[in-house]
């Protein structure tokens, strides 16, 4: 055309250069937020299954018997699948898939750490307990049967968390052994605590470990 | 000679076809023709000449070495075929040394042609005879009963075998439905039926009824071979027909749909002229004969002739005898021997009608001949060459057998023509043919009576006139006369014509009836009317008296008694001229009428011949004589009118009633330049007067139009009282011719007076009143204002043609407020008063305000427009005075929009606003309007719309539908924004008007929009993608590019965990 209508020709012409690099941008961005959001839904799933794997490590470490090695070369071989192709094609899927494989693994885990921490706790809670009505310092003797009980329920676990766990038992003990509490005693200190406890249970043994631990005017009579 | 034997003799006679017609018969009725027009462009003469029968076979005679072509044409039953006899009889008498073949029309087929050629001599006593084997066997075949069904099958293998080489053209699909359309079972019988188009085409070829002449039939196929009512066509559609032939019955069924209609039409005129271009084809095919056969065989003919130093001469009635092969024949009779030695001298002389020559002669051909001889309305010319042929008719059915062999025996000469005496003694029945000094009697009729059946008929041909007049009227003689039934009633008359001669003055009716018995009645009006001359006037020629230009013979020999008639004023004086019967009057005595009354048993003639009979006639009756009454009225009137003139006051009022309206109607106001509107609104009771007259006029009396006291006046103003008591409101009346000569006379001295006092108004006292001018003016502005124009008017025809439409207010509103404010000034009633004042009214001028129908001098109306084309429309108007009558309202209109300079603020805010609508298209599609670049913008702008509904990119699209629907022209935009530029720099305000009338900018805003539109979304996409793209960009930088490279570290965590945690890893160990 010779140089006319030119100006909205070229206006159009314009328009649509505009319009094409825009669209070319937009199928950059809509790529690179594929990837990001795959990354991250990935990233969320992989930290879940570093997760178990990382308790199941500092459990193993902790008490190999107890948390024996467990046989993992199907997840290993799914593993190299995923990073030979899910990761490529971004596909979430592959991942939710991987990260299936662990849940048993996870509840199993969980599962046994709870009974063994419950096992550990039983005798020392119970004792703790019975000393607390006693004790000059009953609320730091309640804090710590709070505490220990604390490792019941959590999960998961790394080599911290089953150190801190350790540090709290040893600490349990240490209370225990301090309060020098013979056998009879500990039998009149249960008495005690199921208000049972009579007369004829204050023998000598019981009298004398009261006196020296300056606990008598924490003991009263009173008729049933 | 009795009834049967008439009848007989009449048949020989009257045989119309003139070869069937025996030789002495036909010498007997040749009446010469002596006005032949015969035209030539070189050979004899150069031009036209006229010519008699002898004269142009003079010319043929002396030119007798030369190579001659001659058409005769004329239309169907003018005398071709008789003149081409005529030739022919004497050329075959003196021409020595020569070959003729005459063909004539027999039946007027190829069947009849061939067989004459065949059959002719020349062709027999030569070589050429096995030559003639092939037309032979085509004869043969022509007796094919099934000839009809081949005729159809041969024109749908032609269809089929179109190859397009033809002149007119059917499209493949519609020739493959037409095909179908002839050989479907259901719809071939259309054109098969009788007298249908195969029908006329094989009776053209052999008809297979004896003794029936095709010569009116045409062998083509004509559009109305094609029409089928709706109700055949769904009669059709019910059978098993092919969906193809139903194509074309749907095609060509009648619509009532208006433009339907006239595609079907057009349709049906395409296919008969379509089928028409094979008819030569389908005809040679069928009759296994090539057109080049014939030509082979005159060629060889003329070969052979040569060589015995003979020539050749063709005579040929009627050209259309040889369907099929007709141009192959022509192609024969132009070859001039000067072009090729071996061939002799040929002369054809070939009848055509006219028909055929418009349409089937080609253009090459018609070059090439000789001379052209026309003889349409040669025969008959006047009422003395109608006695003539009916003369010479009549004479040969009552000659004796006798005197026709005696006659023959002389060798035909013109000296012993022989003349019938049977009705010798009715001297009013015998004319003279002067150049040949004979005198034949044309009893029963008289020649007026000839000529008013001649000039009434529909179809003026000698053959007609010969066939419904004369055979039918001499029939009725003979048999009906001698029961004194002859002449026949007026409405038996009427019955076979139509039409006939009214009496001169209809008054006449009513003193006939008063003379005659009623049952008798009817009879007297037909010998007036028709035998006689329209008139009971009685005069007295010779001392013989004579009624209605019929003396007493007349009524005798027909049985009926003389009638008293109508005293002429001036008896004995010739100033009326008789129209019937050559009345010359002769002393009584030895002519006196020799008839008498016979009983039944006596009017027999007797048998085997001898002397004719005389038709005997009824005895005369006595009738009484009617007294004429006096009328009171009349008589009071002409006794006022009387007063008058002398100098009294007239005070009847029904006499200037009736003096307008006759004025009215009698004045041709659109030949004297007057509108019968002006006529309507000022020839009237309020601005006219008589002298002396006591009524008051609307205006002033001087200004008023006054009739002068007058004897010339009286007698018009007698002559209306007659008419109005005498005939009652009509000019049915004794005397009215004298009351309508008095009328006539005074008004055509007052018609100069009447004339100039409607030409301008009573009150302008210029002399340069100019109302069409006026009228026009105001109509233009009027149309002009109220968007009337489309702006493409340029010549004064085509603002004509706007200027007589109605006009639309309701646009108005959408000019500027100034031009809205300007057609305030307009008379919305001012179109209906122009079409009015232009109006040549058909019909009472009392209808000129109400006639719904209006017929425009077209001519003058556009010679008015240009002239004020050349005023630029600015007609001076300064002198005129005010006025409100209708001579006033178009000035009224000029003057109201001249003034204040109102017309010129109104365009120029017009013009403001069109520039601005120019500057706007201007600022998006840049300086050039032309088509080319609106239309490449126009496709760029889809193309991006197309592009943007592919990418998806959202819009809302209803302001561009338009462009996709075809709703906008763009030539036409073009041409409005190109008429908007151009509108500043119109010198021409009368340009300037049409052109802003119809809004030109308003038209071309519809596409602005779209345009502004389009500019908008352009500018909204482009602002908003460069916007997005700026966040998209931003967006793309904050997207962590290492978040893959995350999750591979955290899967390779996973793996180093899993490898460590595998009880292979503790085997491993313990290994």
């Amino acid at each position: 055309m010779k140089g006319v209508s030119i100006m909205l020709l070229n206006k159009i012409a314009e328009t649509r250069e505009t319009l094409e690099e825009y669209r070319q941008l937009d199928i950059e961005l809509r790529q690179v937020q594929k990837v990001s959001t795959f990354s991250q839904l990935a990233k969320t799933e992989l930290n879940k299954i570093k997760s178990i794997l990382a308790s199941f490590h500092a459990l193993n470490q902790m008490d190999p018997e107890t948390f024996q090695k467990k046989k993992l070369s199907y997840e290993l071989n799914k593993l190299v699948t995923l990073m030979n192709s899910g990761i490529k094609s971004y596909n979430i899927e592959e991942v939710y898939g991987f990260s299936k494989l662990f849940r048993g693994l996870d509840d199993d885990l969980r599962i046994r750490w709870s009974s063994f921490v419950l096992n550990k706790n039983k005798d020392i809670i119970g004792l703790l307990k019975n000393l607390q009505n006693i004790v000059t310092n009953p609320q730091e003797i309640k804090q710590l049967i709070a505490d220990l009980q604390t490792f019941e329920k959590k999960w998961p676990v790394n080599s911290i968390t089953l150190k801190r766990y350790h540090d709290y038992l040893n600490h349990a003990n240490k209370v225990i052994s301090e309060m020098d509490v013979s056998e009879n005693v500990q039998d009149f200190i249960t008495k005690v605590a199921a208000n049972q406890a009579t007369l004829d249970d204050l023998t000598d043994e019981v009298i004398t470990w009261i006196r020296s631990k300056q606990l008598t005017n924490k003991l009263v009579i009173k008729f049933r | 000679m009795d009834i049967n034997q008439y009848k007989q003799k009449l048949s020989d006679v009257f045989q119309i076809n003139a070869i069937t017609v025996d030789l002495d018969y036909f010498l007997l009725t040749h009446k010469p023709f002596k006005n032949i027009r015969m035209s030539s462009k070189g050979l004899f003469l150069n031009g036209e000449q006229i010519f008699h029968e002898n004269e142009l076979y003079k010319t043929i005679m002396d030119n007798r070495d030369k190579h001659q072509f001659h058409v005769v044409k004329g239309d169907n039953g003018s005398g071709k075929s008789h003149l081409i006899r005529w030739i022919k009889e004497n050329y075959e008498r003196d021409a020595k040394n020569e070959a003729v073949i005459f063909i004539s029309r027999m039946q007027s087929t190829l069947k009849g042609a061939l067989q004459q050629i065949i059959h002719s001599e020349v062709i027999q006593n030569h070589e050429t005879a096995n030559r003639l084997k092939k037309l032979i066997d085509a004869n043969e075949h022509l007796d094919d009963k099934h000839l009809k069904n081949v005729i159809l099958a041969h024109f749908m293998i032609a269809v089929k075998e179109d190859d397009d080489s033809h002149n007119v053209k059917l499209r493949p699909n519609k020739r493959k439905n037409l095909q179908e359309f002839l050989s479907s079972q259901e719809t071939s019988e259309l054109l098969l039926r009788e007298d249908g188009p195969i029908d006329r085409i094989q009776k053209k070829l052999a008809s297979d009824v004896k003794n029936e002449v095709m010569n009116d039939v045409d062998p083509h196929f004509v559009p109305e071979d094609f029409y089928i009512t709706s109700a055949l066509a769904q009669e059709l559609k019910k059978t098993d027909v092919s969906t193809r032939a139903l194509k074309i019955i749907n095609e060509i069924q009648e619509s009532t749909q208006e433009d339907v209609q006239e595609e079907v039409e057009e349709f049906r005129e395409l296919l008969a002229t379509y089928l028409n271009q094979f008819l030569d084809k389908v005809v040679q095919e069928c009759l296994h004969l090539r057109g080049t056969d014939l030509k082979d065989i005159f060629t060889l003919l003329r070969q052979e002739l040569k060589k015995e130093s003979k020539n050749l001469t063709l005579f040929i009635e009627d050209i259309t005898s040889f369907t099929g092969v007709d141009k192959d024949l022509v192609e024969v009779l132009i070859t001039d021997h000067k072009e090729n030695e071996s061939l002799c001298r040929l002369i054809s002389i070939v009848g055509i009608t006219n028909g055929y020559y418009k349409t089937s002669l080609p253009g090459n051909i018609k070059d090439r001949i000789t001379s052209h001889i026309e003889i349409d309305n040669v025969v008959i010319q006047d009422p003395d060459e109608c006695a003539e042929l009916a003369g010479r008719y009549i004479n040969a059915v009552f000659l004796e057998h006798k005197q026709i062999q005696e006659w023959k025996n002389s060798g035909y000469t013109l000296d012993e023509f022989p003349v019938a005496t049977t009705f010798k003694q009715h001297h009013w029945a015998n004319f003279k043919i002067v150049d040949q000094g004979l005198e034949l009697s044309i009893f029963p009729f008289t020649k007026a009576a000839l000529w008013n059946f001649y000039s009434n008929l529909d179809v003026q041909t000698p053959r007609n006139f010969l066939q419904s007049v004369l055979l039918q009227y001499i029939q009725k003689y003979v048999v009906d006369g001698p029961k004194g039934e002859f002449p026949p009633e007026i409405d038996k008359v009427i019955a076979d014509f139509k039409r006939v001669p009214n009496w001169k003055n209809p008054t006449t009716d009513r003193v006939l009836k008063k003379e005659v018995p009623a049952h008798l009645n009817d009879r007297y009006q037909t010998l007036f009317r028709i035998w006689g001359n329209g008139t009971m006037d009685r005069q007295f020629i010779d001392g013989k008296q004579v009624v209605g230009g019929l003396e007493e013979d007349v009524f005798r020999v027909f049985g009926l008694s003389t009638v008293r008639g109508l005293e002429v004023a001036n008896t004995g004086v010739t100033g009326i001229t008789p129209l019937g019967g050559q009345v010359k009057p002769k002393p009584t005595g030895e002519n006196e009428p020799r008839l008498k009354p016979v009983d039944e048993g006596k009017r027999k003639p007797p048998v085997g011949g001898g002397e004719p009979t005389n038709p005997p006639v009824e005895p005369p009756i006595e009738l009484p004589v009617v007294e004429v009454q006096t009328i009171k009225e009349l008589d009071e009137a002409y006794s006022e009118i009387e007063q008058w003139v002398k100098g009294e006051p007239l005070t009847s009022t029904w006499i200037f009633g009736d003096i307008l309206n006759f004025i009215r109607e009698y004045i041709h106001w659109d030949l004297e330049g007057v509108s019968t509107l002006i006529v309507k609104d000022f020839l009237t009771n309020n601005y006219v007067l008589i002298e002396g007259q006591t009524k008051s006029v609307r205006i002033k009396e001087e200004n008023a139009l006054m009739f002068k006291r007058s004897d010339v006046l009286r007698y018009a103003l007698e002559a209306l009282a007659q008419y109005k008591f005498e005939g009652t409101g009509s000019w049915n009346f004794a005397g009215s011719q004298m009351a309508l000569l008095s009328l006539h006379t005074w008004i055509e001295m007052e018609k100069e007076n009447i004339l100039s006092f409607l030409r301008k108004p009573y009150d302008y006292m210029g002399e340069s009143w100019d109302m069409d001018g006026y009228v026009v003016a105001a109509e233009f502005y009027t149309t002009s204002l109220m968007n009337g124009f489309t702006g493409d008017e340029k010549n004064a025809e085509d603002i004509y043609l706007q200027l007589v439409q109605d006009k639309n207010k309701n646009k108005v509103q959408q000019h500027s407020q100034p031009w809205v404010t300007m057609t305030k000034f307009l008379n919305l009633e001012h179109t209906d008063l122009f079409r009015r004042y232009f109006n040549e009214l058909q019909g009472s001028v009392t209808r000129a305000a109400s006639a719904s129908t209006f017929f425009f001098d077209a001519y003058e109306m556009i010679e008015t427009i240009d002239r004020l084309k050349n005023l630029d429309f600015k007609l001076k108007i300064e002198d005129i005075p005010k006025g409100s009558s209708s001579w006033y309202t178009s000035v009224n209109i000029i003057s109201s929009i001249q003034a204040e300079d109102r017309l010129k603020k109104a365009m120029n805010e017009e013009i403001v606003h069109s520039t601005e609508v120019v500057d706007k298209f201007r600022s998006i599609l840049g300086d050039q309007f032309t088509l080319e670049n609106v239309e490449h913008t126009v496709k760029e702008m889809k193309r991006m719309l197309d592009y943007l509904k592919e990418i998806m990119e959202p819009y809302n699209h209803s302001p561009f539908d338009v462009l996709y629907k075809n709703g906008l022209d763009y030539k036409e935009i073009v041409e409005k924004i190109q008429s908007l530029q151009d509108l500043k720099v119109t010198a021409s305000a009368m340009e300037q008007l049409v052109a802003l009338s119809n809004n030109p900018s308003l038209q071309v805003l519809p596409f602005y929009r779209v345009l502004d539109n389009f500019r908008k979304l352009m500018d909204e996409k482009y602002l908003d993608k460069k916007k997005e793209m700026s966040s998209i960009k931003a967006e793309l930088e904050n997207i962590s590019g290492t978040q893959l490279d995350e999750v591979l570290i955290d899967l390779s965590t996973i793996k180093d965990f899993i490898t460590e945690l595998d009880e292979r890893s503790v085997n491993h160990a313990v290994k």
